[in-house]
């Protein structure tokens, strides 16, 4: 039975947290890689992912949908601000990233995954041009959560998220829009 | 699981254990975490990230070995949470955060907790944007309510916070403004 608790506990329960990890760590990977295409940039940004939802484990509803539903939401906005923070410092120059050293196989892996999700990366740079209400629903559904639980994530009705997909759709062409 | 899975799987296990500390030795702990990302980007993300926009919480509650109970409040939000949270450890609590002058009325509806709770079973500390509270086991207790009143005199004025142990539920706070703020 999945409670508020399930999750609650990942911020204090190293066990809890690992079998949390094991379970969702590919999904939020994949989230991660639909939005950045630097295997470095992805590494950092999954770390930052999980430690935000141990931050906010306490946050969870289970009311309001699955785990993997709200750690979704959790990757989004992860990502929405290191692109944000990203968009700020290209104009920066010669800045420089302290980087741990990623061994090879899990560089393996990252370009595998970038390059599977090149076509939804695309989609949701596309979307990027919609108003934020939404860009948020449409890239909920993009990394699979139905219109009902990208609506939970965002605190809105389905009703309401179902108006801004059909919304988008009809700002975006029809090339961009698979679901 | 590659090599990166797995050391990220370590570092936020420990990550984890160290949170179950009390906060104040968590500065230095957090900071093992912080090799795997880009400085910078961690405290970001743990600060704007959570569920849509929802910040990192607001209190840290835990437990030492003689059984007190620690909460340490760092920002006036989320007082149904710290609630929660206390639940958690077995105390009832009621957890009221003001806005700036105002108070509830006193006294509010309940019986006082004078004999039960008798003999310091809490401790306050207040700081210019938070509070430490140390509760003694004693008030894990159902049939008590740990009865929270936080506020200050005016915007930017003094942190107040107001304590008492209810038997049994307490009544609604009902905020008036404060004694001697005009309006």
């Amino acid at each position: 039975v999945r409670t508020d608790r399930t999750v609650a506990a990942i911020a204090t329960d190293p066990d809890a947290l690992e079998a949390f990890y094991r379970e969702h760590v590919e999904l939020v990977q994949r989230v991660v890689a639909r939005r950045v295409d630097d295997p470095h940039v992805a590494a950092d940004l999954t770390a930052d992912v999980f430690l935000a939802a141990i931050g906010s484990a306490g946050s969870y509803r289970a009311s309001l949908g699955p785990p993997r539903a709200w750690l979704i939401g959790v990757a989004r906005n992860v990502c929405a601000m290191h692109l944000r923070r990203a968009a700020r410092e290209t104009r920066a120059v010669g800045r420089v990233r302290a980087r741990r050293p990623l061994e090879a196989d899990y560089v393996q892996d990252a370009i595998e995954r970038i390059d599977a999700e090149r076509a939804t990366r695309e989609l949701i740079a596309a979307v990027q041009q919609l108003e934020e209400g939404q860009r948020a629903v449409v890239e909920l559904v993009v990394d699979g959560l139905t219109p009902t639980e990208a609506a939970a994530v965002l605190g809105i009705t389905a009703p309401a998220a179902r108006v801004r997909l059909h919304r988008a759709r009809q700002r975006l062409t029809l090339a961009e829009v698979p679901w | 699981v590659n090599s990166f899975e797995t050391a990220l799987l370590e570092d936020l296990r420990q990550h984890v254990a160290e949170r179950s500390v009390p906060r104040r030795r968590r500065g230095r702990l957090v900071g093992a975490v912080v090799g795997l990302a880009a400085a910078g980007a961690v405290a970001a993300a743990l600060v704007v990230g959570g569920s849509p926009a929802r910040p990192a919480p607001a209190y840290a509650v835990s437990v030492s070995a003689d059984g007190r109970i620690h909460v340490e409040v760092d920002r006036l939000s989320d007082a149904a949470g710290l609630e929660r949270a206390l639940a958690a450890q077995g105390v009832t609590a009621d957890v009221t955060y003001l806005a700036p002058g105002t108070a509830c009325r006193a006294p509010r509806d309940g019986r006082m907790a004078t004999k039960k709770a008798r003999g310091r079973p809490l401790e306050v500390v207040t700081r210019d944007d938070g509070f430490d509270l140390t509760v003694s086991p004693f008030l894990a207790d159902p049939t008590l309510t740990l009865v929270v009143e936080v506020g200050r005199t005016a915007q930017g004025g003094a942190l107040l916070v107001t304590t008492f142990v209810t038997l049994g539920p307490v009544g609604p706070c009902v905020p008036q403004p404060w004694p001697g703020q005009p309006g």
